[in-house]
């Protein structure tokens, strides 16, 4: 489930890559900023479906707001004269490492359930081989 | 394909239908992927000095981003005409005999004001950042800005009538100015090692630059591999390439005393 995130972000990159865009000058300062701002909405997104609080409509208008308050922050700070643009990294990177974390339990927790169904089936399935195989041996020891 | 239960063909993509975080998610994380390729450092895009400017300097740079081809391509338009502008001058000269004598008053201005190649023997000034230097280089290690005024200072004051760093010619309003882990030359980048080239008497350079006390006994006292001085005995500096014209200023009509 989480692989086809991780597709379509290959595939962003291989349309950029393709498209040969690149930032130049300033801009790249800024870019770089929203693009932590995007990491952290749509982890935050691959979070909440974990959690299954996804909501779609509040989704993209995070990813949106997220990115231009970075951008707007970041700006801000440039022409104020502070270094705002660390702020943002910070409190980015606070959020990215959390979802993050978050995402790493519920993908452990998945991979436990699905060791232990697999045991459990495997569990049964000799059960049931033992049983088929104990009653046809009493149905042979009936008709004997 | 998956296969459940019997010869079932199930859609793969019906499961992931069924959440329905996945395909927003997906989505934008193409949009991030996009954003995220466009803001990746590359040598194109990478300023490796920019990050080591201060604020001011940073904002210089930022606010006229230099074209540099265009700007490398228009310099050497630049030497071109002057060389044409130098022989037809010489073909005026030859055609009229009266001007002659002003056109070689005109040559020699032109190389005393550096706008013309200059070829001659002089000395060569190596000046490089300690090789040995630790990771974190002490300011002795470096060379830096001040380093290469001064040598260019004492090379003139010991008669040099041509000097060069890095191919970049020095003329009466030339300037040379710290930029981060660079040197400015005119607003050229020029870096470590620098190469100083001065025409004049060889001997005569040689000896004045090597005295104690000077710049390069100094650098010495730094480390050894830090300037070297050789005698050349002939050398080309380059002409001089920027901007010659005068904006503000004017010849008085009457010359006063």
């Amino acid at each position: 489930m989480i692989l086809v995130p991780i597709i379509f972000f290959a595939i962003g990159v291989f349309v950029a890559m393709k498209m040969g865009v690149h930032a130049q000058g300033l801009g790249i300062k800024y870019l770089a900023v929203a693009c932590l701002a995007g990491l952290d909405t749509v982890l935050g997104g691959i979070r909440s479906g974990y959690e299954g609080k996804f909501q779609n409509d509040v989704f993209i208008t995070g990813f949106i707001t997220n990115i231009a308050i970075a951008f707007g922050i970041a700006k801000l700070g440039d022409n104020i004269g502070i270094d705002l643009l660390v702020v943002v990294n910070l409190v980015m990177g606070i959020r990215i490492f959390n979802n993050l974390s978050i995402i790493r339990r519920y993908l452990i927790q998945a991979y436990t359930d699905m060791v232990s169904r697999r045991k459990r089936r495997v569990q049964e399935e000799a059960a049931l081989k033992e049983s088929s195989q104990t009653s046809a041996l009493s149905t042979v020891e009936g008709v004997e | 394909m998956l296969r459940q239960g019997k010869n079932k063909v199930v859609n793969p993509f019906v499961k992931i239908h069924n959440e329905k975080w996945v395909l927003p998610v997906s989505a934008l994380s193409a949009v991030l992927g996009f954003m995220m390729f466009a803001s990746w450092l590359t040598n194109d895009n990478r300023d490796s000095v920019y990050t080591y400017l201060n604020n001011d300097q940073r904002l210089r740079v930022s606010l006229d981003v230099i074209d540099l081809d265009k700007y490398r391509n228009l310099q050497s338009e630049v030497d071109s005409l002057r060389k044409r502008a130098t022989s037809l001058e010489k073909i005026v000269a030859a055609k009229n005999i009266g001007s002659g004598a002003l056109n070689d008053q005109l040559q020699d201005v032109k190389i005393f004001a550096g706008l013309t190649e200059l070829e001659g023997p002089g000395v060569k000034v190596t000046l490089r950042d300690n090789p040995n230097a630790g990771l974190m280089p002490v300011t002795d290690e470096l060379i830096h800005d001040v380093d290469v005024l001064r040598v260019t200072n004492e090379l003139f004051n010991s008669g040099a009538e041509a000097v060069s760093i890095n191919g970049q010619r020095l003329i009466s309003s030339s300037n040379i100015r710290c930029a981060g882990t660079t040197v400015l030359v005119d607003g050229y980048r020029v870096t470590s090692p620098f190469t100083i080239l001065a025409i004049g008497k060889e001997d005569l350079l040689y000896n004045a630059f090597t005295m104690a006390g000077g710049v390069m006994s100094e650098l010495v006292g730094a480390s050894p591999q830090m300037i070297q001085v050789t005698k050349e005995k002939s050398i080309r500096v380059p002409a001089y390439l920027g901007a010659t014209s005068i904006k503000s200023g004017v010849v008085p009509k009457a010359t006063t005393k």
